[in-house]
């Protein structure tokens, strides 16, 4: 009786997409705005909104009265920071969800095929190399040329006769790939020198002192990605039939899972390449949303972009504005994440029938 | 009378195995075809070929007269449905959504489920006996319960071709007999093609009107049921010593074999 009353549960949230997708809307606008008023110097909540509200419209009159070092702190130390690591968040979780409906595995995020991994073996050379012949973009370039590489050779690993790109011969590739990439950075750390604290604190991730241009370039890749993922969401879905099955219907198997696998990828590693390593986003957001959303693509990927951007936001604002230290913001999220979804997964196992 | 499929010289290896090797057959139209023999003898190779999950190495396979190759992917899913032999699913969707899939060839990008393909999937879902469990999840289901969801699902494609690859296997008798007389009533009555590949010969023997026996990846035997299914063909299929006979009670053709 009690899953009967829980399956209930569970089908009402699905068909609640539209509210759920208001209620994170509203969350996220207002933990932008107070987030924005928190940390060394306090600035209330209004003061924000009449600040970016001056910057959209041009009307003078109203920061006429303020500290005129609030607008300086709002717009160019803090929004783009805050801005960045809530596009970096929603990235992040909606990458996971396709990596996990191609991979047919709840369990995988950007990790899973190494491409994370990819990406912070570009950076790091790029950081070791002191390479700044591309200026500010040369360490997100060199990353975004790693995760890249990395995807290639992963797909290049896993493509053979028959049954190519199947969900087991990529993870297995993928695990392969980061394996050697991650005795890569450990060289690159070993023979670094002085740079080695740059190298290890760019791993850890973080989003001090991120620019606009981290956020023009984040925006304009997640947007280019949720684009190609919605197009693609119901292709998606079929895919979690498994790939003869979803061939059988009609789906072009090989062509999505390219696709989708490319572009998830290439967000993932601007993701990487503008905060560092951040883990746990993408697994644990898609995995819980699932809970909420239903595992309808079309659904899950604005709930979950969302849900993430929430979420790594106020991780940012914690170790910000709110911890008497400002540590790494991969170190925080793995922390809470891991033994978070530790609890979960146990849970699941625990409710699962064994036939 | 045109065939459904035909298969000209059709090869396909894993490495340096052959396990289709030379096939030629005609599937006629309007049939309910049994593919039998041992394991490994390249039966379900063969269901994905004619799925074109599979492309041959060598030869030819033609659909309604034109090369299986110049069909595209969503017109082939619009004239092939099949059934498959595991189906294994991570993600909770529930049956409704599941069956609903089988739509998927008729709907345009972005555009939602018609009333008529509403209609459609409910009315295979009765059929199917899975209507009562709509709203449930599929990864609460059990194996049995899941292969006749995936059933109903090939029949919501509405195709004239359906393939069965050891699509009952999981199931307990009496769903197997249902599922089978769906498949065959498709056939006297909507005049669809059935290819049906059977682990039980006695099962291939009541509902199929042709029966294709392969061994090491040749036909051994092909034509209509009473012709074919000989104690010489088992012989020579599956080395085993069988009596053939006619049952009054099942109205077909048995087997029994010997200890």
């Amino acid at each position: 009786m009690d899953s009967i009353l829980r399956s209930d549960v569970k089908r009402r949230l699905r068909n609640a997409t539209a509210i759920q997708l208001v209620v994170l809307t509203v969350f996220l606008i207002g933990a932008l705005v107070l987030s924005t008023g928190m940390g060394f110097l306090n600035i209330p909540a209004a003061a924000v909104v009449k600040i970016i509200w001056n910057k959209l419209t041009g009307n003078q009159a109203l920061i006429a009265d303020m500290n005129e070092i609030f607008p300086v702190v709002v717009m160019d130390v803090r929004l783009p920071r805050i801005l960045t690591a809530a596009l970096v968040g929603g990235g992040l979780a909606m990458c996971g969800v396709v990596f996990q409906g191609i991979l047919l595995n709840p369990l995988a995020d950007p990790y899973t095929l190494g491409v994370s991994a990819g990406a912070a073996f570009g950076a790091s050379l790029a950081i070791l190399l002191n390479l700044g012949a591309f200026g500010l973009y040369s360490i997100p370039l060199f990353a975004f040329v790693g995760a890249a590489a990395t995807l290639g050779a992963v797909i290049y690993l896993s493509s053979g006769n028959g049954g190519g790109l199947s969900a087991g011969n990529l993870i297995l590739s993928g695990i392969i790939v980061a394996a050697i990439l991650s005795a890569g950075i450990s060289f690159l750390k070993y023979v670094a020198d002085e740079q080695v604290a740059v190298i290890i604190f760019w791993l850890m991730g973080s989003f001090a002192s991120r620019t606009w241009a981290d956020v023009a370039l984040s925006a304009a890749c997640v947007a280019a990605g949720l684009a190609v993922f919605l197009y693609y969401a119901r292709e998606l879905n079929l895919m979690s039939l498994g790939s003869q099955m979803a061939s059988s219907l009609g789906v072009d198997t090989r062509r999505v899972t390219l696709v989708l696998l490319t572009a998830a990828s290439l967000v993932a590693a601007v993701c990487v390449s503008v905060s560092g390593i951040i883990g746990f986003v993408g697994l644990l957001v898609p995995h819980s949303m699932r809970l909420l959303a239903g595992p309808d693509n079309r659904r899950l990927l604005p709930v979950s972009l969302l849900a993430g951007a929430v979420l790594l936001l106020g991780a940012d604002t914690l170790i910000r504005a709110v911890l008497p230290a400002e540590i790494p913001i991969g170190v925080l999220t793995a922390l809470i994440g891991g033994p978070f979804f530790c609890y979960v997964f146990r849970r699941q196992q625990a409710a699962r029938r064994i036939w | 009378m045109s065939a459904a499929f035909e298969l000209e010289h059709l090869a396909f290896s894993f490495a340096d195995k052959r396990v289709i090797d030379d096939v030629s057959l005609p599937l006629e139209r309007g049939k309910f075809h049994g593919v039998v023999g041992p394991n490994g003898c390249g039966k379900t190779t063969l269901v994905d070929l004619l799925c074109r999950y599979r492309l041959p190495h060598g030869g030819d396979i033609r659909c309604n007269g034109m090369a299986l190759g110049s069909y595209s992917k969503k017109r082939l899913a619009r004239e092939i449905a099949l059934v498959p032999q595991n189906f294994y699913i991570n993600f909770p969707f529930t049956v409704r959504d599941v069956v609903m899939m089988g739509r998927y060839p008729y709907l345009p990008r972005f555009s939602g489920a018609s009333p008529r393909d509403a209609e459609i999937v409910a009315a295979v879902m009765a059929e199917a006996d899975v209507a009562g469990m709509a709203d449930r999840f599929i990864t609460e289901l059990s194996s049995g319960e899941r292969q006749r969801v995936v059933f109903a699902r090939a029949l919501a494609q509405d195709t004239p071709v359906l393939i069965l690859d050891e699509a009952t296997s999981n199931l307990d008798i009496g769903h197997v007999m249902r599922l089978l007389a769906l498949a065959a009533q498709r056939v006297r009555r909507d005049g669809k093609t059935v290819v049906g590949v059977f682990q039980d010969i006695n099962q291939a023997a009541a509902w199929c009107d042709h029966l294709i026996f392969m061994a090491r990846g040749r036909i051994v035997a092909h034509g209509r049921a009473r012709e074919v299914l000989t104690p010489g063909t088992l012989r020579a299929v599956f080395d085993v010593d069988a009596k053939v006979y006619h049952d009054d009670y099942a109205d077909a053709l048995q087997v029994v074999f010997k200890k």
